[in-house]
């Protein structure tokens, strides 16, 4: 598997999914009602907070955490995150901030993500139109989705652990002086590919998932995924672009909220970039899986015995 | 606002001097820090590693202030990390708080009166830690007045200043048109009771100081003429033992933009870390 292949899929699956802006908006949709949900109940303490005082943009919302317990706002982060000395204050103030039923719609809305990327895959396979189809196809994968969903996150979970656990192995083993550098690179590259590992298993899971179906996808997708050695360096490039260009799509939508002014038409205007970045976001993740799934059709193509059968006869 | 626990600072005899030595260590370096732009950076700890944050350095001194709001109970998290440590602290707590006393001296006094009590106290002729004497005789002398009061308020435990405005109304008088008659109460909630001046905002563009020695427990101004806009507490400078900048002002009239903007950076702020949830799995 070449670099180009990586490139070529993201591209061509990119540019598949710029002529679905829908499928992108709807993509991006659970997103936008977990974060009202989430706020929602700081809305009324901001109100106290702020409303009355004046010149709240510039000196006093940086003491809005101290001066409101129960409310973690952006301005508070960089008071609150320095050193990790606080993180006693971040984690009471998060707990205050965010209720247990906001939390949970937020965590089932959250769940809706892996069904509606699978759904948004096959959207895009069978070039089918409509938000009706869409949740039909949503609805049909949800449990196998979900279900791989919670497994990465307790992939990840466990990478980090293994990473940390290593990691504190090696301090204790130096003593007091600092753990060897080397020796911390290796964990860190470990940690890596494992994440990386959790990453494209995942991936080709759901690739396989909505190509054969929620009855017959496991085996197919085990199949599948003794070709991650062969796969690995093109994921991994396919990964790298993806996050670049992620990055910058979250910097520009944090920036347009630093640059919005509290008039309607700048929230308004702050609001449409933003929510544009984030569909572009979505659309961005789903054009990922769907090369993901280019990249695993092309290493099968490759790899299959040739389809025709040359039979040489000889005689005089 | 909760306020810190209360600390006996003013403890004579060793073990105030070892505690006013390192506080004015712990004020001399979050000064030097503050001059250099630099101060604490920005990082999260997880599992005992410090990660970077791309984030602006802290003031040293805000980060004392947060370390004293952070010790009163915020929420069960911290009540349950009170009680499996009790106590856990309180040494840089009293430390954090003699430098924000000596900051607030400072901010009162002006920084280069303040300077050159700190050399005379640096040049007593007595050997050994300085003691609180010697920094009252220090300041005292520079000031030419005593201090002694002023410092008995800071030192008397680790707490911070919080007073706050808590109504600031205006209402056009019944019985002669064109007046309005406002109203303003100012509550001393706890702390020390410090001295402090009140502005009282106009809408003819007037401003009106009103001082106040603090001593009770609340005031109300009352005033006759223009509309009042804005009440603002010590509008020359903010208080580094201020428990709440947000309740040193308060406006007439609300303006709903500061809550909008605010609530948009956070709405935007759950989106894109749900996203990068969504992102993972």
């Amino acid at each position: 598997m070449r670099p180009r292949d990586a490139g070529g899929a993201l591209w061509r699956a990119v540019a598949e999914t710029a002529r679905r802006p829908g499928l992108a908006a709807a993509l991006a949709a659970p997103g936008l009602l977990s974060a009202w949900l989430v706020v929602a109940p700081a809305r009324r303490p901001l109100a106290r907070a702020l409303d009355f005082a004046p010149d709240a943009g510039a000196a006093g919302a940086a003491d809005l955490g101290l001066a409101a317990p129960g409310l973690l706002a952006p301005p508070d982060l960089s008071l609150l995150l320095h050193g990790g000395e606080l993180s006693d204050l971040v984690r009471a103030l998060a707990a205050h901030a965010l209720p247990a039923s906001a939390l949970a719609c937020a965590a089932l809305l959250g769940l809706l993500h892996g069904p509606l990327q699978c759904a948004g895959l096959d959207a895009l396979r069978k070039r089918s139109v409509g938000p009706g189809a869409l949740l039909a196809a949503a609805a049909r994968f949800a449990l196998p989705a979900s279900a791989l969903s919670l497994l990465a996150l307790a992939g990840y979970a466990l990478s980090a652990a293994l990473g940390l656990r290593l990691l504190g192995a090696a301090r204790s083993l130096a003593g007091d002086e600092a753990p060897n550098a080397l020796g911390v690179a290796a964990i860190g590259s470990l940690v890596v590919v494992l994440l990386f590992a959790v990453r494209s298993l995942l991936d080709i899971s759901r690739a396989r998932l909505v190509e054969r179906g929620p009855a017959d996808w496991l085996r197919p997708a085990l199949a599948a995924l003794a070709r991650l050695p062969r796969l690995a360096p093109a994921l991994a490039l396919l990964y790298v672009a993806y996050g670049t260009a992620r990055v910058l799509l979250l910097a520009g939508a944090w920036s347009a909220a630093l640059i919005a002014t509290g008039s309607w038409l700048g929230l308004a205007l702050a609001f449409a970039v933003q929510q544009a970045l984030a569909a572009a976001a979505a659309g961005l993740r789903l054009a990922r899986l769907q090369a993901v799934r280019r990249l695993l059709l092309l290493a099968e193509a490759r790899s299959a015995p040739p389809a025709y059968k040359v039979e040489v006869t000889a005689g005089r | 606002m909760h306020l810190g626990p209360a600390l006996p600072l003013a403890t004579p005899g060793e073990t105030g001097e070892a505690l006013l030595g390192q506080g004015l260590a712990a004020y001399t370096a979050a000064r030097r820090a503050q001059e250099r732009g630099g101060g604490l950076p920005a990082g999260v700890r997880v599992g005992g590693l410090a990660l970077p944050l791309p984030l602006a350095p802290l003031d040293p001194f805000a980060a004392m202030r947060a370390r004293l709001a952070a010790a009163g109970p915020v929420g069960p998290v911290a009540w349950a990390a009170a009680e499996r440590h009790p106590g856990a602290g309180s040494d840089r707590l009293a430390r954090d708080a003699i430098a924000l006393a000596l900051a607030e001296i400072e901010a009162r006094m002006g920084r280069a009166e303040f300077d050159r009590a700190l050399d005379l106290l640096a040049q007593r002729p007595r050997h050994g830690p300085a003691g609180t004497d010697d920094l009252l005789r220090a300041l005292g002398s520079v000031t030419g007045e005593d201090l002694s009061g002023l410092w008995q308020e800071l030192a008397g435990g680790a707490a911070l200043v919080d007073v706050g405005v808590v109504v600031a109304a205006s209402q056009p008088d019944p019985t002669r048109p064109g007046v309005e008659l406002g109203r303003t109460t100012i509550v001393h909630r706890g702390g020390p009771r410090l001295p402090l001046t009140i502005e009282l905002r106009f809408a003819d563009g007037t401003r009106r100081h009103v001082r106040w020695d603090g001593r009770d427990d609340w005031l109300r101004i009352h005033s006759e003429g223009p509309r009042l806009v804005a009440v603002r507490l010590e509008p020359s400078r903010s208080s580094p033992l201020a428990a709440s900048r947000l309740d040193d002002a308060r406006l007439v009239d609300p303006d709903p933009r500061p809550r909008r903007r605010a609530l948009q950076r956070l709405r935007i702020l759950a989106q894109l870390f749900l996203e990068a949830l969504a992102d993972l799995a």
